[in-house]
Protein backbone atom coordinates (compact mmCIF):
# COMPACT_ATOMS: atom_id res chain seq x y z
CA UNK A 1 0.00 0.00 0.00
CA UNK A 2 2.89 2.24 0.98
CA UNK A 3 4.85 1.33 -1.92
CA UNK A 4 1.53 2.16 -4.42
CA UNK A 5 1.31 5.85 -2.98
CA UNK A 6 4.88 6.27 -3.29
CA UNK A 7 4.81 5.63 -7.14
CA UNK A 8 1.23 7.98 -7.06
CA UNK A 9 3.47 10.98 -5.28
CA UNK A 10 6.31 10.96 -8.10
CA UNK A 11 3.79 10.82 -10.97
CA UNK A 12 2.08 13.49 -10.01
CA UNK A 13 5.02 15.27 -9.00
CA UNK A 14 6.80 14.49 -12.58
CA UNK A 15 3.32 15.98 -13.84
CA UNK A 16 4.02 18.69 -11.98
CA UNK A 17 7.58 19.17 -13.34
CA UNK A 18 6.24 18.49 -16.84
CA UNK A 19 3.57 21.03 -16.91
CA UNK A 20 5.99 23.95 -15.47
CA UNK A 21 8.39 22.98 -17.87
CA UNK A 22 6.11 22.89 -20.77
CA UNK A 23 4.65 26.51 -19.54
CA UNK A 24 8.54 28.37 -18.88
CA UNK A 25 9.26 27.12 -22.41
CA UNK A 26 6.91 28.29 -23.82
CA UNK A 27 6.97 31.89 -22.40
CA UNK A 28 10.88 31.90 -23.26
CA UNK A 29 10.33 31.64 -27.13
CA UNK A 30 11.12 35.13 -27.75
CA UNK A 31 13.86 35.04 -30.51
CA UNK A 32 16.68 37.39 -29.29
CA UNK A 33 17.75 39.60 -32.44
CA UNK A 34 17.01 38.42 -36.58
CA UNK A 35 19.53 37.39 -38.70
CA UNK A 36 18.05 36.44 -42.34
CA UNK A 37 19.58 33.23 -44.33
CA UNK A 38 21.73 33.99 -47.48
CA UNK A 39 19.55 35.05 -50.40
CA UNK A 40 19.84 37.16 -54.05
CA UNK A 41 18.30 40.17 -54.77
CA UNK A 42 16.35 40.07 -57.57
CA UNK A 43 15.97 42.73 -59.86
CA UNK A 44 12.68 42.81 -60.80
CA UNK A 45 12.25 45.58 -63.37
CA UNK A 46 14.12 48.67 -63.90
CA UNK A 47 11.37 51.89 -65.07
CA UNK A 48 12.29 54.74 -66.22
CA UNK A 49 10.76 57.54 -64.62
CA UNK A 50 10.28 61.27 -64.70
CA UNK A 51 9.03 62.83 -62.03
CA UNK A 52 10.20 66.01 -59.73
CA UNK A 53 9.58 65.98 -55.70
CA UNK A 54 9.17 68.81 -53.88
CA UNK A 55 8.99 69.57 -50.05
CA UNK A 56 9.60 65.75 -48.40
CA UNK A 57 9.09 65.46 -44.47
CA UNK A 58 9.80 61.93 -42.34
CA UNK A 59 6.56 60.86 -40.53
CA UNK A 60 5.98 58.23 -38.02
CA UNK A 61 2.37 57.32 -37.35
CA UNK A 62 0.58 54.32 -35.57
CA UNK A 63 -3.08 52.81 -34.89
CA UNK A 64 -4.07 50.22 -31.99
CA UNK A 65 -6.39 47.32 -32.19
CA UNK A 66 -7.95 45.90 -29.15
CA UNK A 67 -10.01 42.51 -28.81
CA UNK A 68 -11.46 40.43 -26.13
CA UNK A 69 -10.98 36.76 -26.06
CA UNK A 70 -13.51 34.75 -24.31
CA UNK A 71 -11.82 31.26 -22.29
CA UNK A 72 -14.36 28.92 -22.43
CA UNK A 73 -16.98 31.08 -23.32
CA UNK A 74 -17.29 32.97 -20.39
CA UNK A 75 -13.50 34.40 -19.34
CA UNK A 76 -12.78 37.67 -20.82
CA UNK A 77 -8.90 38.07 -21.66
CA UNK A 78 -8.08 41.69 -23.33
CA UNK A 79 -5.72 41.78 -26.30
CA UNK A 80 -4.28 44.69 -28.07
CA UNK A 81 -1.64 45.45 -30.45
CA UNK A 82 -0.31 48.46 -32.25
CA UNK A 83 0.49 49.27 -35.91
CA UNK A 84 3.67 51.68 -36.71
CA UNK A 85 4.96 53.33 -39.82
CA UNK A 86 7.34 55.59 -40.60
CA UNK A 87 7.01 57.16 -44.48
CA UNK A 88 8.96 59.58 -45.96
CA UNK A 89 6.19 61.61 -47.35
CA UNK A 90 6.30 64.47 -50.31
CA UNK A 91 4.68 65.39 -53.41
CA UNK A 92 5.32 64.48 -57.09
CA UNK A 93 5.30 66.87 -60.09
CA UNK A 94 5.52 64.32 -63.07
CA UNK A 95 8.08 66.27 -65.60
CA UNK A 96 6.22 65.11 -69.05
CA UNK A 97 2.82 66.83 -68.07
CA UNK A 98 5.03 70.18 -67.44
CA UNK A 99 4.31 72.64 -70.21
CA UNK A 100 6.39 75.06 -71.73
CA UNK A 101 5.49 78.09 -74.19
CA UNK A 102 7.87 80.83 -75.91
CA UNK A 103 6.84 83.82 -74.85
CA UNK A 104 10.25 85.07 -76.68
CA UNK A 105 14.04 85.11 -77.26
CA UNK A 106 14.39 85.10 -73.68
CA UNK A 107 11.36 84.24 -71.40
CA UNK A 108 9.58 81.31 -71.00
CA UNK A 109 5.95 80.43 -69.66
CA UNK A 110 5.96 77.12 -67.66
CA UNK A 111 2.65 75.27 -66.48
CA UNK A 112 3.06 73.27 -63.52
CA UNK A 113 0.35 70.61 -63.41
CA UNK A 114 -0.86 69.66 -59.71
CA UNK A 115 1.33 68.35 -57.50
CA UNK A 116 0.38 64.64 -56.46
CA UNK A 117 0.94 63.36 -52.74
CA UNK A 118 3.59 60.27 -52.49
CA UNK A 119 4.32 58.51 -49.57
CA UNK A 120 6.78 55.88 -49.11
CA UNK A 121 7.70 53.31 -46.19
CA UNK A 122 10.27 53.46 -44.46
CA UNK A 123 9.91 51.60 -41.58
CA UNK A 124 6.87 49.54 -40.31
CA UNK A 125 6.38 47.71 -36.99
CA UNK A 126 3.88 45.13 -34.94
CA UNK A 127 3.71 44.90 -31.27
CA UNK A 128 1.23 42.99 -29.81
CA UNK A 129 0.67 40.93 -26.32
CA UNK A 130 0.31 37.87 -27.90
CA UNK A 131 1.81 36.84 -30.94
CA UNK A 132 -0.14 33.99 -31.86
CA UNK A 133 -3.57 35.09 -30.79
CA UNK A 134 -3.54 38.10 -33.52
CA UNK A 135 -1.89 35.88 -36.22
CA UNK A 136 -4.62 33.56 -35.83
CA UNK A 137 -7.49 36.24 -35.53
CA UNK A 138 -6.40 38.87 -38.03
CA UNK A 139 -4.22 37.27 -40.79
CA UNK A 140 -2.98 40.49 -42.45
CA UNK A 141 -1.91 43.92 -41.06
CA UNK A 142 -3.56 45.28 -44.46
CA UNK A 143 -6.01 47.21 -42.73
CA UNK A 144 -4.05 49.14 -40.23
CA UNK A 145 -1.53 49.93 -42.30
CA UNK A 146 -3.86 51.67 -44.60
CA UNK A 147 -5.44 53.27 -41.54
CA UNK A 148 -1.79 54.38 -40.78
CA UNK A 149 -1.03 55.96 -44.50
CA UNK A 150 -4.98 57.22 -43.97
CA UNK A 151 -3.33 59.17 -40.91
CA UNK A 152 -0.46 60.41 -42.21
CA UNK A 153 -1.80 61.54 -45.23
CA UNK A 154 -4.11 64.07 -43.57
CA UNK A 155 -1.63 65.22 -41.81
CA UNK A 156 0.96 66.22 -44.50
CA UNK A 157 -1.46 66.55 -47.13
CA UNK A 158 -2.98 70.17 -46.41
CA UNK A 159 -3.76 73.21 -48.68
CA UNK A 160 -0.81 74.93 -46.80
CA UNK A 161 1.89 72.12 -48.08
CA UNK A 162 0.39 71.83 -51.30
CA UNK A 163 1.04 75.60 -52.00
CA UNK A 164 4.37 74.81 -50.20
CA UNK A 165 5.29 72.28 -52.84
CA UNK A 166 4.25 74.69 -55.86
CA UNK A 167 6.50 77.31 -54.77
CA UNK A 168 9.52 74.85 -54.50
CA UNK A 169 8.60 73.13 -57.91
CA UNK A 170 8.40 76.81 -59.09
CA UNK A 171 12.20 77.28 -57.55
CA UNK A 172 13.33 74.36 -59.09
CA UNK A 173 12.27 74.80 -62.33
CA UNK A 174 13.52 78.56 -62.40
CA UNK A 175 16.83 76.85 -61.30
CA UNK A 176 17.12 74.02 -64.16
CA UNK A 177 15.56 77.04 -66.77
CA UNK A 178 17.53 79.99 -65.84
CA UNK A 179 20.45 77.86 -66.60
CA UNK A 180 19.82 76.85 -69.67
CA UNK A 181 19.86 80.76 -70.43
CA UNK A 182 16.32 81.74 -69.94
CA UNK A 183 13.96 83.66 -67.75
CA UNK A 184 10.74 81.93 -66.60
CA UNK A 185 7.09 82.63 -65.94
CA UNK A 186 4.37 80.78 -64.44
CA UNK A 187 1.00 80.68 -65.69
CA UNK A 188 -0.10 80.35 -61.81
CA UNK A 189 2.50 82.22 -59.63
CA UNK A 190 1.80 81.22 -55.86
CA UNK A 191 3.51 84.04 -53.15
CA UNK A 192 6.78 82.69 -51.38
CA UNK A 193 5.31 80.79 -48.12
CA UNK A 194 6.04 81.70 -44.52
CA UNK A 195 9.45 80.73 -43.23
CA UNK A 196 7.75 78.43 -41.03
CA UNK A 197 7.40 74.55 -41.56
CA UNK A 198 4.09 74.09 -39.68
CA UNK A 199 2.06 71.14 -40.42
CA UNK B 1 -12.31 43.62 -9.76
CA UNK B 2 -14.08 44.27 -12.75
CA UNK B 3 -14.44 47.51 -12.71
CA UNK B 4 -10.70 47.46 -11.89
CA UNK B 5 -10.11 46.11 -15.17
CA UNK B 6 -12.33 48.02 -17.29
CA UNK B 7 -10.99 51.35 -15.39
CA UNK B 8 -7.52 50.16 -16.40
CA UNK B 9 -8.53 49.41 -19.60
CA UNK B 10 -9.73 52.98 -20.38
CA UNK B 11 -6.73 54.47 -19.21
CA UNK B 12 -4.71 52.76 -21.61
CA UNK B 13 -7.13 52.87 -24.27
CA UNK B 14 -6.38 56.88 -23.47
CA UNK B 15 -2.89 56.72 -23.33
CA UNK B 16 -2.83 55.51 -26.55
CA UNK B 17 -5.25 58.33 -27.76
CA UNK B 18 -3.00 60.99 -26.56
CA UNK B 19 0.49 59.70 -28.22
CA UNK B 20 1.07 62.62 -31.16
CA UNK B 21 2.53 61.54 -34.16
CA UNK B 22 6.67 62.07 -34.79
CA UNK B 23 7.79 64.09 -37.09
CA UNK B 24 11.30 63.31 -37.50
CA UNK B 25 12.18 66.57 -39.89
CA UNK B 26 10.25 69.45 -41.42
CA UNK B 27 9.44 70.20 -44.59
CA UNK B 28 12.39 70.02 -46.85
CA UNK B 29 13.28 72.43 -49.32
CA UNK B 30 15.22 70.12 -51.80
CA UNK B 31 14.29 69.49 -55.46
CA UNK B 32 14.57 66.22 -56.64
CA UNK B 33 14.26 64.60 -59.49
CA UNK B 34 13.55 60.85 -60.31
CA UNK B 35 14.99 59.26 -63.38
CA UNK B 36 14.60 55.53 -62.64
CA UNK B 37 12.54 53.47 -60.63
CA UNK B 38 14.61 49.78 -59.27
CA UNK B 39 12.13 46.89 -57.99
CA UNK B 40 14.07 44.47 -56.02
CA UNK B 41 12.42 41.40 -54.41
CA UNK B 42 14.32 39.54 -52.13
CA UNK B 43 12.81 35.91 -50.86
CA UNK B 44 13.47 37.00 -46.64
CA UNK B 45 14.21 33.39 -44.60
CA UNK B 46 14.25 33.45 -40.93
CA UNK B 47 15.48 30.06 -39.43
CA UNK B 48 15.13 30.23 -35.69
CA UNK B 49 17.68 27.31 -35.51
CA UNK B 50 20.27 28.88 -36.90
CA UNK B 51 20.10 32.43 -34.32
CA UNK B 52 19.94 30.17 -31.42
CA UNK B 53 22.28 29.17 -29.06
CA UNK B 54 21.84 26.54 -26.02
CA UNK B 55 23.11 27.60 -22.52
CA UNK B 56 22.81 25.04 -19.80
CA UNK B 57 23.29 27.62 -17.33
CA UNK B 58 20.42 30.05 -19.08
CA UNK B 59 16.72 28.47 -18.94
CA UNK B 60 16.06 31.20 -21.43
CA UNK B 61 17.97 29.22 -24.17
CA UNK B 62 16.25 25.90 -23.53
CA UNK B 63 13.60 25.94 -26.34
CA UNK B 64 11.92 22.71 -28.05
CA UNK B 65 11.20 23.40 -31.22
CA UNK B 66 12.28 25.54 -33.80
CA UNK B 67 10.71 28.73 -35.70
CA UNK B 68 11.03 29.55 -39.85
CA UNK B 69 9.64 32.32 -41.49
CA UNK B 70 9.32 32.94 -45.22
CA UNK B 71 8.53 36.39 -46.21
CA UNK B 72 8.81 37.54 -49.99
CA UNK B 73 9.81 41.37 -49.79
CA UNK B 74 10.03 44.35 -52.17
CA UNK B 75 11.55 46.98 -52.86
CA UNK B 76 11.76 50.13 -54.52
CA UNK B 77 14.39 52.34 -55.20
CA UNK B 78 14.42 55.43 -56.92
CA UNK B 79 17.49 57.10 -58.63
CA UNK B 80 18.19 60.47 -59.49
CA UNK B 81 19.43 64.33 -59.08
CA UNK B 82 18.94 66.71 -56.47
CA UNK B 83 17.79 69.57 -59.28
CA UNK B 84 20.15 71.97 -56.99
CA UNK B 85 23.21 70.18 -57.14
CA UNK B 86 23.21 71.21 -61.04
CA UNK B 87 25.37 73.90 -61.81
CA UNK B 88 25.47 76.31 -64.44
CA UNK B 89 29.44 75.14 -64.93
CA UNK B 90 27.79 72.07 -65.95
CA UNK B 91 26.01 73.45 -68.85
CA UNK B 92 27.42 73.84 -72.08
CA UNK B 93 24.92 75.12 -75.24
CA UNK B 94 26.59 74.64 -78.36
CA UNK B 95 24.71 77.69 -80.76
CA UNK B 96 25.43 76.01 -84.09
CA UNK B 97 24.09 72.55 -83.62
CA UNK B 98 21.76 73.18 -80.70
CA UNK B 99 23.15 70.85 -78.62
CA UNK B 100 22.66 70.79 -74.56
CA UNK B 101 25.54 68.94 -72.91
CA UNK B 102 25.18 68.88 -69.34
CA UNK B 103 27.55 67.44 -67.15
CA UNK B 104 25.96 65.28 -64.38
CA UNK B 105 26.61 64.83 -60.63
CA UNK B 106 27.06 61.05 -59.51
CA UNK B 107 23.20 60.13 -59.76
CA UNK B 108 21.55 59.06 -55.81
CA UNK B 109 19.61 57.09 -53.91
CA UNK B 110 16.85 59.92 -54.20
CA UNK B 111 13.85 57.59 -52.14
CA UNK B 112 13.54 53.41 -51.39
CA UNK B 113 11.30 51.90 -49.62
CA UNK B 114 9.75 48.10 -48.84
CA UNK B 115 6.28 46.22 -48.89
CA UNK B 116 5.88 43.13 -47.60
CA UNK B 117 3.94 40.51 -49.76
CA UNK B 118 0.42 41.68 -47.58
CA UNK B 119 -1.49 38.16 -48.94
CA UNK B 120 -1.33 36.22 -46.54
CA UNK B 121 -1.32 33.07 -48.86
CA UNK B 122 2.59 34.05 -50.01
CA UNK B 123 4.02 34.06 -46.36
CA UNK B 124 4.83 30.51 -45.10
CA UNK B 125 5.43 30.02 -41.20
CA UNK B 126 6.32 27.22 -39.42
CA UNK B 127 6.86 26.33 -35.56
CA UNK B 128 7.73 22.98 -34.27
CA UNK B 129 8.04 21.76 -30.97
CA UNK B 130 6.76 23.78 -27.85
CA UNK B 131 7.54 27.08 -30.11
CA UNK B 132 4.73 29.85 -30.63
CA UNK B 133 3.43 30.42 -33.51
CA UNK B 134 5.31 32.88 -36.01
CA UNK B 135 3.26 36.59 -36.03
CA UNK B 136 3.09 39.93 -37.27
CA UNK B 137 5.89 40.94 -35.23
CA UNK B 138 8.21 38.48 -36.60
CA UNK B 139 7.46 38.96 -40.12
CA UNK B 140 7.58 42.67 -40.14
CA UNK B 141 11.24 42.70 -38.41
CA UNK B 142 11.97 39.93 -41.36
CA UNK B 143 10.79 42.08 -43.53
CA UNK B 144 13.14 45.55 -42.51
CA UNK B 145 16.00 42.97 -42.15
CA UNK B 146 15.83 42.36 -45.70
CA UNK B 147 15.41 45.99 -46.68
CA UNK B 148 18.18 46.93 -44.85
CA UNK B 149 20.40 44.39 -46.61
CA UNK B 150 19.15 44.90 -49.42
CA UNK B 151 20.24 48.82 -49.07
CA UNK B 152 23.68 47.93 -47.18
CA UNK B 153 24.58 45.69 -49.89
CA UNK B 154 24.08 47.89 -53.09
CA UNK B 155 24.21 45.42 -55.28
CA UNK B 156 22.16 46.91 -58.11
CA UNK B 157 23.47 50.36 -58.46
CA UNK B 158 26.15 48.41 -60.83
CA UNK B 159 23.33 47.32 -63.31
CA UNK B 160 21.17 50.37 -62.51
CA UNK B 161 23.95 52.96 -63.41
CA UNK B 162 23.87 52.33 -67.13
CA UNK B 163 19.50 52.87 -67.14
CA UNK B 164 19.95 56.05 -64.84
CA UNK B 165 22.50 57.64 -67.87
CA UNK B 166 19.99 56.47 -70.17
CA UNK B 167 17.08 58.19 -68.74
CA UNK B 168 18.66 61.06 -67.63
CA UNK B 169 19.00 61.70 -71.52
CA UNK B 170 15.43 61.00 -71.90
CA UNK B 171 14.34 63.48 -68.86
CA UNK B 172 16.20 66.35 -70.05
CA UNK B 173 16.04 65.89 -73.47
CA UNK B 174 12.03 66.31 -73.54
CA UNK B 175 12.99 69.74 -71.62
CA UNK B 176 15.55 70.79 -74.16
CA UNK B 177 13.28 69.98 -76.91
CA UNK B 178 10.55 71.79 -75.60
CA UNK B 179 12.33 74.99 -75.38
CA UNK B 180 13.78 74.74 -78.86
CA UNK B 181 17.01 72.93 -78.75
CA UNK B 182 17.78 69.94 -80.73
CA UNK B 183 18.96 67.69 -78.37
CA UNK B 184 20.95 66.89 -75.27
CA UNK B 185 24.10 65.66 -74.81
CA UNK B 186 25.11 63.77 -71.50
CA UNK B 187 29.12 63.80 -70.43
Amino acid sequence: MQHKKSIFIIIVLLLIISVWTIIILRQKNNDDGISLEETADAIVKIMPRSDLYVATSVIEEFTNLRQTEYHLGLIPEEHSCVQTLQQKVSYKISMTDIKYSIIDRHTIMVHIPESQYSASTINSSFISDDEEYWYNNMPSTKNMKHKVETKIKKLFDTAENRKKSKLYAQEAITHIINQLGYQVMFEDDVLPSPQTDNF
Amino acid sequence: MLCIFAFSCNNNRDDFQERKSILFSAIQQEADIVTTEVTIRKIAIFNSEKNEKISLRDPATWKIGSRKCIVPVDVTIKYGYDVRDIKIESIRIDDSSKIVHIKLPKAKVIDSSYSPDDNPDNIICISTGLRSAVGHEIIESVSKKAYDEIMKKKEFTEIAEKDVRNNVKMVFGSIAKSLGYKDIEIE
